[in-house]
């Protein structure tokens, strides 16, 4: 597989602390939609991912 | 005898395009396909320096940079101003005039890819540029990104990835973005090219690390 390059561009008003962690936060949410196989609410992600799912109850 | 690049030189790419909205959706796929297939986006827009002049940071860009990808569509007057921009081919023209008359000689081994939106149209009103080939987007992100891959693949010296997994990563990054920019607090319009560019590069890493 080709390796993505790093590269500095300096500064920006976003991190990549904070790009990595919203990347991190989609795929989960992803996940979960996969998991139960219905779509999750944004919001309720954090919630989901401590609870079952409450329409398939996985 | 054969020429030693450095690895740094050899893995810029400097892009020259519009960063209008009405380009957004082109430049996006074109830094996409870019990262995917290993490179390094340079471009005048990754350094917001008040004290450095633009011309003197796009010079040092294309010194830097090895591969260049120049869009000349935008040849429609502004709206505001009634006249066209010659942004573009001014750019086109330093990373011309580097290859043909610096005198290090990796310089010489520059090359680009030049996009327009319609076939031969640019014989109209850059005559100049007649004899070399010219490719065309036809205004659509997937065209600009096949003729972007494919012309990796020929000035390329390494593997890259197969143009089918990039359009497949591709429409799983767009329908990932949106999200991604809600958790950043950003607007799509309101994204600068340094942050996109980020986005991109982390999200492919992601992607490799879990694939």
């Amino acid at each position: 597989m080709t390796q993505v390059l790093q590269h500095d561009y300096g500064k920006s008003k976003v991190t990549l602390v904070q790009i990595r962690s919203a990347i991190k936060a989609v795929k989960k949410e992803r996940g979960k939609v996969v998991a139960c196989g219905h779509k999750a609410k944004t919001t309720t992600v954090r919630k989901l991912s401590s609870t079952r799912c409450k329409k398939t109850n996985k | 005898m054969s020429l030693k690049i450095s690895k740094a030189y050899a893995r810029q790419v400097f892009l020259n395009c519009p960063f209008d909205e009405a380009y957004r959706e082109i430049y996006e796929a074109i830094i996409f396909v870019v990262v995917h297939c290993g490179y390094v986006l340079r471009c005048a827009r990754e350094r917001d320096d008040s004290g450095e002049t633009r011309i003197s940071k796009i010079v040092e860009i294309i010194r830097d940079s090895q591969f260049g990808i120049h869009d000349i569509s935008r040849v429609e007057c502004d709206a505001n101003s009634g006249l066209p921009r010659f942004n573009m081919p001014l750019e086109l023209g330093l990373f011309l005039g580097a290859k043909s008359f610096s005198d290090e000689p990796k310089q010489k081994k520059k090359r680009c890819l030049i996009l327009d939106s319609e076939p031969y149209r640019y014989q109209k009103f850059i005559s100049d540029l007649a004899g070399q080939d010219i490719k065309s987007h036809g205004g659509k992100a997937l065209t600009a990104m096949k003729e972007t891959r494919k012309w990796l693949a020929n000035v390329s010296t390494r593997p890259l990835p197969g143009s089918l997994e990039t359009e497949r990563l591709y429409g799983e990054f767009r329908r990932d973005l949106p999200s991604i920019l809600v958790k950043l607090g950003l607007r799509h319009e309101d994204v600068q090219f340094v942050e996109y560019v980020k986005v991109t590069m982390e999200w492919l890493r992601d992607r490799q690390k879990s694939e």
